[in-house]
């Protein structure tokens, strides 16, 4: 069990919107209203009357980096000079009261000079597009590999497929508190992914050295990807080191779903060949994926996207360019899938459509073509190494029996089917490993970990790890802090790897060091005696490919994942009841299986939510239209009736356990699955998720109206006669 | 009267009699808070449900009750209005992840054991509705509820 379970039940569990200190400030951000302006100044002197008011600080007051960015460090700490996107943070405004704080900021005036904005992403690398990027370029990465002979199939198609802007919509929103540490220093307590690498952007930008800042783990109300980039930290470490008082804040909502990068809002166009007998021959994409105004973690997530655009297939000819580019929308970057969402539906829809072109069945197609354990990746040539065998996955789906009641009378069902991949771990030549702390005295073992439990579970894993090791030991957490060994973050599906390995191999020294008996006898430790042993764990390396030729060994594991879904359609509304979900997932060994099958069942229907709800809509003048979850609508547990968890385990050699990380998993082709269930139900062609009514209403399609009227097999009884 | 007028509220919480002085447009959620009791909070709009309370009896968002409208009332949380069945097997079953729908899950769910005995997954699905969580994807949360309902009528 998780060791936060029964707290977290309870209400006895803290999170970081909860925290408060006496004698503290509340923030509240000034935000444009606007896309794109030059930013002339910033009047306060209205703000300043409210009563309560303390200050307003603007990024005239930040004494270190202006610039910040948790990969490229293109981001303002507050504006400078210009803003580029609805919504960035102009000001941030201090007063005694909450309260006080928001009517400040609804009253310090920006002064702006508005100017054609760049909202289509098409458009962004045009000559005469407006600049958004640093260097005077939109261009935030571009990627190419082609690989084969220049042979094509005599059967081919040709789709373009487009996805919308899903939130993380972790239940949560930003918070945190700041305080002087007494010493000249910061401390900040905040909901994070990565207290190490938030630490170091703070540092920059309040010019202080790394260990003047101190990041300190508050409870995650959820994070997903979405708590990778900082957002109040330096507006929170600023004003406390500006003011010497502790300082709070919290986000609205509305606030919250424009303030983290969302997923990439992506455009495919995809064309694949095949022989007549349904043999894959070629494969060209072009993949356009919008990173917003700022680089955030569009490299990374566009290099995930390039190198799985073929998904896990044996395809001869390859052939894709990828670009991330700048735009004057909200910011894109990390969502769990992380690239890999998006490409997974392109691959997979576009399968579907050479399925049908071919009148084969479209699991026929999969099988004949899926990549047996060993053989290279389509893309990179990495081999395919530490999994089962993907078609094993589609037998799992097929072992899970379908729901048994029929469609409700007028409803049309479909089935879905689709895989997916991507890699565990950061892997690209980056470090990827884990540092932990374990202290032993007579009452138990103490687990220090920076590895943020966000949620995931990683405190029950570490736990259980250390307990295999030595024996039914009572173990207790030390908070997690910057001041801990590095973990590398609660990112990329890995700590059960890296941290994961690590507490193995403390666990290992540490039982060496009390005798090497199973289970250890801390008894025999003198009262005041403590073991103090500190390990870390590296993985295995991996590379960058070669830019020129996309060649090479990237990814460090293989999370793959299969996915069946079977949706109930409206024709005449266009409305979707998904009726079962089936995610089967090779993770290598389950540690924890209840854990796992929560990483199943979640990311899956995250995903349905993805393929049928949730979209923030940006309008004409790039503003984002998710002001609650009354327009952001996040599925429900009626929505997602029957989600069957199958877990698939081949374990990987190369990693600790055999584990690899499941985190994504689950959200790369549940999507993808649920957008082919709509198809079979509708035979509309659903070329963009989320699918919109209007997108399987027959009543907008003439073809499938005329279609509608004859009976299919898989309709209800009732509405045939 | 101004948006800084002030209104008192006392009631019963989780046992125990609580003050707090709030603005007139403050919420229970609001008056909670300002008693040093927060509670998660995902929207404070009466759409995530992760701020419900037992409400003399009744789960309710905290967020949408007005603080003066619940002055006088039995307030609970899910500290006190938990059945420790159903928390026991949605611990067991790895329903709670990030936690933050979960106290306000409890309430509604142990409201819902101790009202209706007899219960299948759709029933506690629909009694779900109003409470959005992002984590589990509901699967474990209906299964554990479901097995709590077996132990409560064994």
């Amino acid at each position: 069990m998780r060791p936060d379970a029964v707290a977290k039940l309870t209400g006895e569990f803290r999170y970081a919107t909860e925290l408060h200190a006496p004698g503290e400030l509340h923030g509240a951000t000034v935000r444009s209203p606007v896309a794109a302006a030059d930013l002339l100044g910033v009047e306060t002197a209205e703000a300043m009357r409210v009563r309560g008011a303390y200050r307003v600080l603007t990024i005239a007051d930040v004494p270190g980096a202006r610039r910040v960015g948790v990969k490229t460090p293109d981001q303002p700490v507050l504006a400078d000079g210009r803003v580029r996107h609805h919504g960035e943070p102009i000001a941030f405004a201090l007063a005694d009261t909450a309260e006080a704080a928001r009517r400040m900021a609804l009253l310090v005036r920006p002064i702006l000079r508005p100017h054609p904005a760049l909202l289509d992403p098409e458009r962004a690398l045009d000559a005469d597009a407006p600049r958004v990027g640093p260097d005077g370029s939109n261009l935030v990465h571009r990627l190419r590999l082609a690989h084969g002979t220049a042979r094509r199939g005599a059967i081919g198609v040709r789709r373009r497929w487009r996805t919308g802007r899903q939130d993380a919509a972790f239940l949560a929103p930003e918070a945190g508190l700041a305080f002087p540490d007494g010493a000249g220093g910061i401390v900040l307590r905040v909901a994070t992914q990565d207290l190490h690498h938030d630490r170091a952007q703070i540092a920059a930008a309040l010019g202080l050295p790394e260990e003047r800042v101190r990041v300190e783990l508050a409870g995650v109300g959820g994070a997903f990807g979405g708590r990778e980039d900082i957002t109040v930290h330096v507006h929170l470490c600023l004003a406390a080191l500006l003011s010497g008082r502790p300082v709070r804040a919290l986000y609205s909502r509305a606030e919250s779903f424009g303030a983290h990068p969302s997923r990439h809002p992506a455009i495919m166009t995809y064309e694949l060949t095949a022989d007549p007998d349904g043999t894959f021959v070629s494969l060209a994409a072009d993949l356009l994926f919008d990173g917003g105004a700022y680089a955030s973690t569009s490299k990374a997530v566009v290099g995930v996207a390039h190198y799985f655009a073929a998904g896990p297939y044996r395809i001869p000819r390859v052939e894709i360019a990828t670009r991330a580019v700048y735009t004057n929308n909200p910011v894109a970057g990390a969502l769990r899938g992380f690239g890999a969402t998006q490409v997974c539906f392109a691959m997979e829809s576009t399968v579907d459509a050479l399925a049908a072109e071919l009148s084969l069945d479209p699991a026929d197609v999969r099988r004949r073509n899926l990549l047996e354990p060993g053989e290279a990746l389509a893309t990179s040539g990495q081999a395919l190494e530490g999994v089962a065998a993907p078609a094993s996955l589609l037998d799992a789906l097929d072992a899970v029996p379908p729901p048994a009641a029929a469609p409700a009378p007028g409803l049309r069902r479909g089935v879905g089917v689709a895989v997916g991949i991507k890699s565990a771990g950061l892997g690209d030549g980056r470090a990827e490993g884990a540092g932990i702390v374990l202290r032993a005295d007579r009452h138990g073992v103490e687990i220090a970990t920076a590895a943020p439990e966000v949620g995931q579970g990683v405190r029950a894993v570490l736990a259980q790890i250390v307990t295999e090791c030595l024996g039914p030991v009572p173990i207790t957490f030390a908070d997690s802090t910057s001041t801990l060994p590095a973990s590398g973050g609660s990112k990329a599906s890995r700590q059960t790897m890296a941290s994961g390995g690590a507490a193995l191999r403390a666990a290992t020294r540490l039982r060496q060091r009390l005798g090497g008996a199973f289970p250890v006898d801390l008894a025999a430790l003198g009262d005041g005696t403590s073991i103090v042993v500190e390990e870390r764990y590296d993985a295995p390396p991996t590379a960058a490919p070669d830019p020129r030729t996309g060649r090479g060994d990237p990814h460090l594991a293989f999370q793959l994942t299969a996915h069946r879904a079977v949706v109930d359609v409206d024709p005449a509304l266009g409305t979707a009841q998904v009726v079962q979900l089936v995610a089967a997932q090779d993770v290598g060994r389950a540690l924890n299986p209840a854990l796992v099958r929560g990483q199943l069942a979640g990311g899956t229907v995250q995903g349905a939510g993805f393929a049928l709800l949730e979209e923030i809509p940006v309008d004409a003048d790039g503003r984002g239209g998710a002001a609650g979850f009354g327009t952001y609508l996040l599925p429900a547990a009626v929505d997602v009736p029957e989600v069957i968890p199958v877990i698939v385990e081949s374990g990987d050699p190369r990693l600790p356990f055999g584990a690899k990380g499941v985190g994504e998993g689950p959200l790369i082709s549940s999507p993808a699955a649920v957008a082919a269930a709509l198809r079979a139900a509708t035979g509309r062609p659903v070329a963009r998720i989320p699918a919109h009514p209007e997108d399987l209403a027959t009543s907008h399609d003439p073809a499938a109206a005329a279609a509608a009227a004859a009976p299919r097999t898989e309709e209800s009884a009732a509405v045939d006669g | 009267m101004s948006g800084d007028d002030l209104v008192e509220v006392r009631g019963t919480l989780d046992g125990e009699p609580y003050h707090a002085e709030v603005p007139v447009w403050a919420s229970l959620l609001d008056a909670l808070e300002a008693a040093g009791r927060p509670l998660p909070a995902g929207c404070r709009g009466g759409q995530c449900g992760s701020c419900t309370v037992s409400l003399d009896g009744v789960p309710t968002p905290a967020c949408v009750v007005p603080a003066g409208a619940a002055a006088g009332a039995v307030v609970e949380t899910a500290r006190r209005a938990a059945l420790p069945v159903l928390v026991a097997e949605l611990a067991a079953a790895g329903a709670t992840q990030c936690g933050y729908c979960s106290p306000g899950l409890v309430v509604a769910l142990s409201h819902l054991l101790s009202t209706s005995p007899s219960l299948d997954a759709p029933a506690v699905r629909e009694a779900l509705t109003g409470h959005l969580c992002r984590c589990t994807g509901y699967e474990a949360i209906v299964t554990a509820t479901l097995a709590a309902a077996a132990r409560l009528t064994s």
